[in-house]
């Protein structure tokens, strides 16, 4: 078993401290609370050593975020050397730190990708999901200067009570930063792990207004199809494949915390080796025997929301701290995609019934 | 000629992969998988050399006759131009 394992995708937390407060952020840890929790980030070298193991095992693709990465005094030293070893590079930023020297950086060594996170279209959104009205000019002026490297630039967004009137706008102002520029939101808004701080259940969405936000458009034209082209719906699902996690964390990537331990994916918070002490390929072989072997889950066996569901082992640990957790807000909106799904054929049955 | 340095050779596990880093990202657009040869001969215009001498490293390392290195090395070095991997001199 896992004898294709290999750390090609590496996520590297370079740190967890932020100069912004969104108030949905997984990750985010204040400088008090790392040290009240006897915790320390990582050194210079410590990452410049890791970067250079990570690639003599094999991986290729290294995305250096935080918290925001550009907080650190040693960022530029830490991201020139890493980028000199030859991975391809995303880069995730507020972009709100993007100084002079940064630039200079980013010039000589521009990373292939640059994802920066734009939460509000005005300082007064800015204010109420980041903390800070003035990011918002800040952000401003960091995307104007990061525009101009050869990288492809992502936005991304993630939507909470407090700017989802501001989607359109946000959309609007991303697409007005240049022609090539891709834009990306966030599928959820997961309870924070390990030891973040935000509070993040007062200001998501509801598990409805979440689906109804993200898919609303496409289960009314998946409806639509259905009236069309009249199919079943079978409510069984194949059961992944239980390797780990079903998916690529811990088989193909690997994410290193900012603390310097190696789990699976971001989301998790068990389940690590220690690269520091070890040496990064120990860490990576000996990973597998910390992760439970999955196991069917006696609340999910005969759930007829099944075929909605988006739970997957890290989503249930984050919204529950178990692998083996029932994620009420995935249920509810598994429920509710059910539901409208359900609804939405019904009124188009009618009208179509009417209309004869 | 010689290989343009913001090109990186990376060996991950049985493949050869070629990461584009500096001003050559927007140009290259992605990485480049190279087989075996390639790799050597890449490797081998990590310094100046003309034709005829990658020819007959390629002999050498490969014990081919002078026409199937002439005709590997020229065909690969197609390649490399079309990404802007290889530097001549003017
Ligand atoms: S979401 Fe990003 S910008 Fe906001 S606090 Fe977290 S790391 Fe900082
Ligand atoms: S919706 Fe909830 S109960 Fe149903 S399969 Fe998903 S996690 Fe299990």
């Amino acid at each position: 078993m896992h004898e294709e394992r290999i750390p090609l995708n590496g996520t590297f937390e370079l740190t967890a401290r932020c100069n912004l407060k969104c108030k949905m952020c997984l990750v985010r840890v204040d400088e008090d609370t790392i040290s009240s929790l006897g915790l320390r980030e990582l050194t210079t070298k410590e990452w410049i050593d890791l970067a250079k193991q990570a690639r003599d095992c094999g991986t290729l693709q290294l995305l250096l975020t935080g918290g925001e990465p550009m907080l650190r005094k040693d960022f530029c030293e830490i991201y020139t050397e890493i980028y000199k070893m030859g991975f391809v590079i995303v880069l995730y930023t507020n972009a709100t730190l993007v100084s002079d020297k940064v630039m200079d950086a980013l010039e000589k060594c521009p990373p292939h990708q640059i994802g920066i996170s734009v939460y509000g279209s005005n300082p007064s959104i800015y204010d109420k999901v980041c903390g800070s009205g003035n990011a918002f000019y800040r952000m401003l002026d960091g995307v104007k200067k990061l525009t101009t490297l050869p990288s492809s630039i992502n936005i991304r967004t993630t939507i909470i009570k407090d700017n989802i009137e501001d989607y359109k706008n946000i959309y609007m102002l991303a697409k007005s930063f240049g022609e090539d520029i891709t834009f990306s939101r966030s599928r959820i808004v997961c309870r924070t792990t390990r030891h973040g701080i935000a509070e993040v259940d007062a200001c998501r969405l509801s598990p409805e207004e979440n689906i109804d936000f993200i898919y609303g458009a496409y289960l009314e034209r998946l409806s639509k199809d259905l009236i069309d082209k009249p199919i079943e719906i079978e409510y069984t699902v194949e059961e992944k494949k239980s390797e780990l996690f079903g998916c690529d964390a811990g088989i193909q990537s690997y994410t290193i915390t900012w603390d310097g331990k190696l789990i699976g994916c971001q989301l998790l918070g068990e389940f690590m080796t220690d690269p520091l002490t070890e040496g990064f390929e120990k860490a990576w072989e000996t990973f597998v025997e910390t992760v439970p072997e999955l196991k069917q889950i006696d609340a999910c066996r005969d759930c007829k929301y099944k075929l909605f569901c988006m739970a997957c082992p890290a989503l249930r640990y984050c919204e529950t701290k178990s692998l083996f957790g029932n994620p009420k807000y995935l249920c509810r909106e598994a429920e509710y995609s059910h539901k409208i799904l359900e609804k939405l054929i019904s009124t188009k049955g009618s009208e179509i019934y009417e209309n004869v | 000629m010689r290989v343009n340095q913001n090109f990186v050779l990376r060996k991950i596990r049985d493949a050869y992969i070629i990461v584009p880093l500096g001003e050559a990202i927007k140009k290259a657009n992605g990485i480049m998988v190279l087989n075996e040869t390639g790799a050597y001969i890449f490797e081998v215009l990590q310094e100046e050399k003309g034709f005829e001498e990658l020819v007959s490293c390629i002999m050498r390392e490969y014990e081919v006759p002078l026409e199937i290195a002439k005709s590997d090395a020229s065909d690969f070095l197609e390649e490399l131009k079309t990404f802007g991997i290889l530097m001549e001199e003017e």
